[in-house]
């Protein structure tokens, strides 16, 4: 299991704000950014789109920060919205992918044989396996309930969050999830054993 | 919580964090772009607007380059009108927001940039290559300088020179069956049962819009995976490798027309505009080709069974000129991803000359024919 997301920046540090406000002026600032949450925004579009998008596009999201981090609202303590926004907008040109990859895990309820020993590639494997009828679940949400669903439950974002990620508003985050939850459930059933 | 979640959450923690090289990779492209800032030449000032109107398209720039180098044609193809209804693009000078952008303007370059020869003269190519192979004594690369003279209208008479450059083991020991440096070989089209050299296949049969191109690219992969898997007897393969496999393929084809020199300008737009709707595309602020030059790139990478591979074109940067490709394949081995350059060429020179040499007397055959 990993560890659970960081709010903002560790104790004693600076904090998201502070080191991108400092980044305007020293842009080596910006690799503390990156330090922090590279491998959150990787994992959360490898679950999305697969490991070979999760590498070009974490990269990508981190660069169209950069890029824009004067639009960066200062008030806010932590990037971590911010930049689940940036990687879920470019997870967003891959819909059709994104919504392939479901359909291709639910279809796939045996494990690929896991080759060798390693730790590693049992881990690659295992995960590659996500539970078929959940899969089946997620490939039947809207594209908008899903992405609403997956920030709350794998990047842990709150409602408010959530709403500054994607910019709508946090009435919409609400219906979103309360909808895609509602369906998912019909399609998974209550008890996890059964998934 | 609910169970919901925590089956999501769970799945989710439960996947690999990112592989040491693409954390590496990361933030290489990372380091770039803060070091390009920092030295002003920088891919955006961070409080700047990140698009700016087509308006500002400083045609006129690309309009004395064609008219200043030996016979260029500017042509206004299907496939020119394709590309210039992208009115978001930045305007040329201004580094590019992504690959998408990136190839488009690659696209709308290379629609201009038409090379041909009139009767009685011949299109001359230059090349810098780096061959891979591996064989049982090891693994290797080798530089070869590439020539092709293409009489105009007579492919059947196009020659190729070949100048072999030095070896480097990858790993293994020293391969014996190579050409040593500074060896010449003189290959005529027709001979080791080659045809003669010409439009890649499928070229001429490429619809010039990118998206029927792209459409038909991927049938033909699909088609192809398909009888693949029936001549491996191949019964009882998932969706997924099948997808993967698929993907492969459309971007292998894409890659080598794209690169190859003799692929029409036409043709190389569609190519470039089929590939800025690969969504899995992303810019590489700086690459360098064979030939050492410095370039942004725009990448594709694919998932295959046994690890990865990535095709990376590289552009003259403000220009967006073709200057060459790059092949990457990632292999894993041992929980660790094995990364090895599978080729890359560099095009240093596409002009009409007058003539083309006569092979020596004396030349021998070719090594692998």
């Amino acid at each position: 299991m990993t560890a659970p997301p960081q709010d903002s920046a560790p104790p004693g540090e600076d904090t998201d704000a502070q080191v991108l406000e400092a980044s305007l002026r020293h842009p080596d600032r910006f690799g503390a950014v990156f330090d922090r949450y590279f491998a959150h925004i990787h994992r959360y579009v490898h679950l999305r789109l697969g490991e070979a998008a999760a590498d070009d596009l974490a990269a990508e999201t981190f660069l169209r920060a950069f890029r824009d981090r004067a639009r960066f609202d200062l008030t806010r303590a932590s990037a971590r919205p911010w930049l689940y926004g940036i990687a879920s907008n470019l997870v967003a040109e891959h819909r059709r992918g994104e919504a392939r990859r479901y359909r291709a895990l639910a279809r796939s309820a045996t494990a690929t044989e896991i080759a060798g020993h390693d730790e590693r590639v049992a881990q690659r494997v295992s995960a590659a396996v996500m539970r078929p009828r959940l899969a089946a679940g997620l490939a039947r949400l809207s594209a908008g309930d899903r992405e609403v669903l997956l920030l709350v439950a794998c990047a842990q974002l709150g409602y408010e969050e959530v709403a500054e990620a994607l910019g709508i508003p946090r009435g919409t985050v609400g219906s979103r999830l309360n909808r895609a939850r509602r369906k998912l459930r019909t399609i998974i059933g209550p008890v996890e054993e059964e998934l | 919580m609910t169970n919901e979640f925590e089956a999501i959450k769970s799945h989710h923690d439960g996947l690999p964090g990112p592989a040491p090289e693409a954390i590496a990779r990361a933030r290489a492209l990372l380091a770039g772009e803060v070091e390009a800032e920092r030295a002003g030449s920088g891919h955006r000032r961070p409080a700047r607007s990140p698009r700016r109107p087509l308006s500002a398209f400083p045609g006129g720039r690309w309009a004395m380059r064609a008219g200043v180098a030996a016979g260029l044609a500017v042509a206004v193809t299907a496939g020119l009108i394709l590309v210039r209804g992208d009115r978001d693009l930045a305007p040329f000078g201004t580094p590019p927001a992504g690959a998408a952008e990136l190839l488009r303007h690659a696209a709308f370059v290379a629609a201009r940039e038409d090379v041909r020869p009139g009767p009685g003269r011949f299109l001359y190519i230059d090349q810098k290559n780096v061959t891979y192979a591996s064989g049982s004594e090891g693994e290797y690369t080798q530089d070869v300088r590439r020539e092709i003279w293409m009489p105009a209208g007579d492919p059947a008479r196009a020659l190729t020179r070949s100048t072999y450059g030095r070896t480097r083991v990858v790993s293994g020991r020293d391969p014996e069956h190579v050409q040593s440096p500074g060896t010449v070989e003189y290959r005529r089209a027709g001979q080791c049962h080659e045809g003669s050299p010409g439009l890649p296949p499928g070229a001429a049969d490429l619809p010039a819009d990118p998206d029927r191109a792209l459409a038909t690219i991927r049938r033909d992969a699909e088609a192809f995976v398909r009888a693949d898997r029936r001549r491996r007897g191949e019964d009882d393969l998932d969706r997924n490798e099948i997808a993967m496999r698929v993907e492969k393929a459309v971007g292998s084809r894409l890659f080598t027309l794209a690169q190859n020199p003799l692929t029409p300008s036409r043709t190389r737009a569609t190519v470039f505009a089929a590939l800025s709707r690969m969504t899995t595309a992303t810019v590489v602020p700086d690459l360098t080709d064979p030939a050492g030059r410095h370039g942004v790139g725009a990448s594709l990478k694919y998932e295959t069974p046994d690890g990865w591979e990535r095709g990376e074109l590289i552009f003259e940067p403000g220009t967006y000129r073709f200057l060459g490709y790059r092949s990457w394949i990632g292999q894993r081995e041992g929980g660790r991803v094995r990364e090895i350059e599978s080729s890359s060429m560099a095009v240093t020179a596409v002009k009409v000359v007058d003539s083309m040499p006569e092979v020596p007397k004396d030349a021998g055959e070719p090594m692998f024919c």
